[in-house]
């Protein structure tokens, strides 16, 4: 007989497919049951069930008291009890379903009531923690501060960043940025203690001048783009991520805002000036390249990330006073003020030096104030403020129209404002030598 | 088996309460009680208690079509049990979906069993449509039977597109926009197909606002897809099967008896077709259960109407259609071509000359010209769908599968057409573009002209295609006339080239054509060799001298000629840019 016929009559013969087909068939049945019933989570419960057991058993040995003694066997009871399952905190209002606890027991509001154990390792640890102590459990979930993904049962997909949940877990000082769904009051060092980093992040965007070229919420330059309605709940599919450097897991929208602050803008928004894969060339972002302290980025970040949108009930909303505005002296003080309240150093420096670069212009930076100032009249350097300057030169005729340019602050700055303004920068400027 | 168990099974069958469930008493190993088995059994008695030897082999049908039931009946039990955690709301569907995955036992192994067998099935089907085209299994008088399933298949691909919508992520929303977005082109019912002023359909009253519920994809669809999907589709492809499994008993089953052969010797149902029908069954279960505890479906963010994907792809059984709108307008490449494809398909069985002639065995080599045509659409239809999945990035740009769609490609090069016709400033073009205005004859003249032109070239086309195989009388040498051919096609790509350098200096060809390289030469030469050896060689060989009426003559021609247009455009398209052939922008219609 044939190769093929010794084959199919002895080995691939109709009984054997059907005696192999059933049992691997059932074999791979189990295994999706199997598959389905090893959960990453069981293995952390039961662990937290064996370690309070271990430690209520030492306590109880080690118990004098016979009050301390009821207290720790009710307890050791208690978890003796537990079934290994899921657990969930449902805050319909804010539509959250988050399964967090399912790991983190230390924070079950009935295995654990005082919010604390002595475990050093996640998932087992908890701290206590005056945040936690005035948003319980109960009544807010943990996503909706913490964020990531609350319906997910697995490390990876509830911390992330994991592709496809846009939210993964907000760590260090990003955490801040959820305190601002629900308080106004961010500002308020003495209401608000646990806020510094967002403060400090507010301190130097209004020091950078931002609102200069950017919005929030509709309020600011033109220039750019509106951080709170776009920015801070930037869909990832709208990033481009190839100037980035950074690998599939890592790419967050807090670490594009980071790098924005951290990096040179030009690295990470390159544009198309010479046109190669569009009809005109493109410049590449307009932005300066502050090249922030890791510290000060992050912090900035939060300040952005904070303006997220996110479904909270009006019940949420927290009682916070209004931000009292300072009262100043001198026409000169004012006019500061006026001076970083419209962001001129985003283009012009902090201290009016200038020197912010533009792609493509004829001057290849910004105006120094300080040096230019002079050369006006009260009358004149009102006019240029008003008007603006909505064209500016550009270095290479065919390369692309460079990004920055003076918005006319005609309908913004006004009357005593203005008067101010002129006198702080006639206060700044260089003075001219008396011929 | 030993004789006390043998005691037991005796007294067990003999019971009351087992001779009132299974009729019949015990069971002897006889032909009659073989024979039982099957016609006594409400399950099985679709089956016959014999059937012919040939149609036993593993080879011959491949079991194609009863997998396809198969599937249909593992999806409907998966298709149950998850309905009991989802819900059809935009609110909730997406986190049920998340549901599933964390929260509910064996969810995430249901639904991804669910979502691989729909992905199969729809294959199965399609396979199950060659392996019955190739041995023939459509001619007399099963011809309605294989209309039939050229319904259920239709019906297939919708219930895998409705249910593709159920997630409501990303893909989901987008995949059925583009498909739906389709519907809106259809000629005179669509709010922006040809000829839609006349009807005065708007974007509130036509075909995809009936399919949608609305004017987008939203609240609204997904119910009424979940309806379809869950309730209707089912219901109307169950009649079919019904319709469909019931002709296949009365009309012969399997493996059709050979013309002018004696009686074949017959084999019994049971066991030996059971048993098969039982380990193909098993094989699948197999490969599904295997597939869906090592690959989860894909769930991607939670759809947001607001931001668009790129590039936005249909399900890969509609990418075909998708690739072939870069070479046609929507109401062509997403309403009429599919149209045509399906009564084309339907009325194989009609056109066929011979009703004898290869039927019950693969006969390929019999019958060169149906196998011939039909392979090469069921191959372009593959291959369009593979350009579509692994070839396209975005901005539907070209991108090789080993390409990072991070690249930005540079713009596509710009189009132009042949023959244009503007109502509106009145004037017929030629060879018109954005960047040259073409040839233009002003006024009605110039109109008459090119619609003239447009007839002409349709008209020669069509008709030409149609007279030449009937033309040349006598028997041309096969592999001769190919090697004519592909030289020939090679020589018209020269002489082409040549004009093209002394046409040059003209704008229309100069800023349309501004290359006319060896790839140019490659266009022509490979697409007109195969349009010449299929719409003129193989006709010519096979349907001149075969036993066709004139009508079953123009009707094969006419659908074999309109599968080489298409093939035509797109070499026209790829190769020079060309974007119509004819154009009349003012009533939408472009061709």
């Amino acid at each position: 007989m044939s190769f093929k016929d010794v084959l199919f009559t002895r080995y691939f013969t109709i009984r054997n497919w059907f005696i192999a087909g059933n049992f691997l068939l059932l074999f791979l049945l189990i295994a999706a049951v199997v598959q389905d019933s090893r959960r990453e989570w069981k293995t952390y419960q039961k662990e937290f069930y064996a370690r309070e057991t271990k430690r209520l058993k030492a306590g109880l040995s080690s118990a004098v008291d016979a009050e301390e003694k009821n207290r720790l066997s009710k307890k050791l009871a208690l978890v003796k009890a537990q079934p290994v399952r899921l657990r969930q905190e449902m805050v319909e209002p804010m539509d959250r379903f988050d399964r967090c606890l399912t790991c983190h027991l230390g924070y079950d509001p009935i295995l654990s009531p005082s919010q604390e154990t002595p475990y050093p390792d996640h998932p087992f640890s908890a701290k206590p923690n005056a945040v936690h102590a005035a948003h319980p459990v109960e009544k807010f979930a943990c996503s909706v501060c913490h964020e990531g993904q609350g319906l997910a049962t697995t490390v990876r997909d509830a911390h992330g960043p994991v592709p496809h949940w846009e939210r993964p877990l907000r760590t260090g000082v990003y955490l801040q940025a959820s305190c601002a769904k629900c308080h106004s009051n961010l500002f308020d060092e003495k209401a608000m203690p646990f806020a510094s980093g967002w403060r400090r992040g507010e301190a130097v965007f209004r020091e950078l001048g931002c609102i200069g070229c950017h919005q929030i919420r509709g309020q600011g330059g033109p220039i750019s783009v509106d951080l709170a309605e776009e920015t801070s709940d930037k869909p990832l599919s709208r990033i481009d991520w190839s100037h980035t450097g950074l690998g599939e897991e890592e790419r967050t929208l807090a670490e594009w805002i980071r790098l924005h602050l951290a990096k040179d803008p030009w690295d990470l928004v390159p544009g198309d000036p010479e046109g190669k894969f569009n009809e005109e060339p493109i410049a590449p972002s307009g932005m300066p390249s502050f090249a922030l302290s890791d510290e000060d980025a992050r912090a900035v970040t939060t300040y952005v990330l904070s303006f997220a949108p996110d479904r909270i009930p009006a019940q949420y909303a927290a009682a916070s006073p209004a931000r009292t505005t300072p009262v100043f002296r001198t026409a000169v003080e004012r006019g500061r003020a006026v001076y970083v309240k419209y962001g001129c150093a985003g283009c012009h420096a902090p201290d009016g030096s200038g020197g912010i670069r533009n792609f493509n212009y004829q001057n290849i930076t910004e105006p120094n104030l300080k040096k230019v100032v002079s050369t006006y009249t009260r009358e004149e350097l009102k006019e240029k403020i008003e008007k603006g300057v909505a064209v500016v030169a550009k270095a290479d005729a065919k390369g692309p129209q460079p990004p920055l340019y003076m918005p006319p602050w005609k309908e913004k700055i006004r009357g005593p404002e203005m008067e101010d303004l002129l006198t702080y920068l006639f206060s700044i400027a260089d003075k001219q030598e008396e011929w | 088996m030993p004789p006390y168990l043998t005691e037991l099974k005796d007294k067990l069958i003999n019971t009351q309460v087992w001779r009132s469930m299974f009729r019949g008493g015990a069971w002897k190993d006889t032909s009659r009680d073989r024979a039982q088995h099957i016609l006594g059994n409400v399950w099985l008695h679709l089956h016959p208690a014999r059937l012919r030897q040939r149609a036993v082999k593993f080879t011959y049908t491949w079991g194609l079509g009863g997998l396809s039931f198969f599937l249909f009946m593992i999806l409907t039990v998966t298709g149950i049990l998850l309905m009991f955690y989802y819900r059809p709301a935009v609110e909730l569907a997406y986190r049920d979906m998340k549901d599933l995955e964390f929260a509910v036992s064996l969810g995430l192994f249901m639904r991804n069993l669910h979502r691989w067998s729909a992905h199969t099935m729809v294959l199965f089907v399609i396979l199950h449509m060659v392996r019955v085209f190739l041995t023939g299994a459509y001619k007399t008088p099963r011809e309605f039977n294989w209309g039939v399933g050229v319904v259920l298949l239709v019906l297939t691909l919708f219930l895998s597109f409705t249910g593709y919508l159920l997630p409501w992520d990303q893909l989901a929303i987008w995949a059925v926009t583009v498909g739906t977005n389709m519907a809106s082109s259809t000629p005179l019912l669509g709010a922006e197909g040809p000829f839609s002023s006349l009807l005065g359909v708007t974007n509130s009253n036509d075909a995809r606002f009936a399919l949608l519920g609305g004017t987008s994809v939203g609240a609204n669809t997904l119910l009424r897809f979940y309806v379809l999907h869950c309730v209707a589709v089912p219901f109307l492809a169950g009649v079919l099967m019904i319709v469909h499994f019931w002709r296949i008993r009365k009309d012969g089953f399997s493996a059709a008896p050979l013309p002018g052969e004696p009686p074949e010797k017959k084999m019994e149902v049971w066991p030996n077709l059971v048993v098969r029908e039982y380990i193909g069954a098993i094989l699948m279960l197999i490969f599904l259960v295997g597939w869906s505890v090592l690959q989860n479906a894909p769930l991607e963010e939670l759809a947001n109407p607001n931001v668009t994907p790129n590039p936005s792809k249909a399900p890969w059984y509609f990418l075909g259609l998708q690739e072939l709108l870069v070479y046609f307008d929507p109401w062509l490449a997403g309403v009429k071509l599919p149209g045509l494809i399906m009564l084309g398909l339907i009325a194989i069985p009609y056109l066929d000359p011979d009703p004898k002639l290869g039927v019950g065995s693969y006969s390929i080599k019999e019958r060169p010209f149906a196998s011939a045509v039909f392979l090469f659409g069921v191959t372009m239809w593959f291959v369009l769908i593979a350009i579509g999945t692994f070839m396209r990035g975005p901005n539907w740009a070209w991108y090789w599968p080993w390409e990072s769609w991070a690249v930005h490609k540079p713009l596509p090069a710009p189009t132009w057409n042949l023959i244009l016709v503007d109502l509106d400033n009145k004037f017929g073009g030629f060879f018109t573009s954005q960047r040259t205005p073409g040839l233009r004859l002003n006024g009605w003249p110039g109109i008459g002209a090119a619609l003239a032109a447009a007839g002409g070239i349709f008209s020669a086309y069509f008709g030409g295609g149609m007279l030449l195989p009937k033309l040349v009388k006598g028997e041309l040498p096969f592999k001769k006339s190919l090697g004519v051919a592909a030289i020939g096609s090679l020589a018209v790509g020269v002489v082409a080239k040549t004009l093209h350098t002394f046409l040059f200096r003209f704008d229309f060809i100069g800023k349309n054509i501004p290359h006319f390289g060896l790839t140019e030469i490659f266009y022509i030469a490979a697409f007109l060799f195969v349009v010449v050896a299929m719409g003129f060689l193989l006709p010519q060989k096979y349907l001149r001298a075969s036993p066709v009426s004139p009508l079953q003559y123009a009707i094969t021609m006419l659908l074999l000629l309109m599968m080489l247009g298409v093939v035509l455009k797109m070499g026209a398209r790829l190769g020079f840019n060309i974007k119509y052939i004819f154009s009349l922008p003012g009533l939408n219609l472009n061709i």
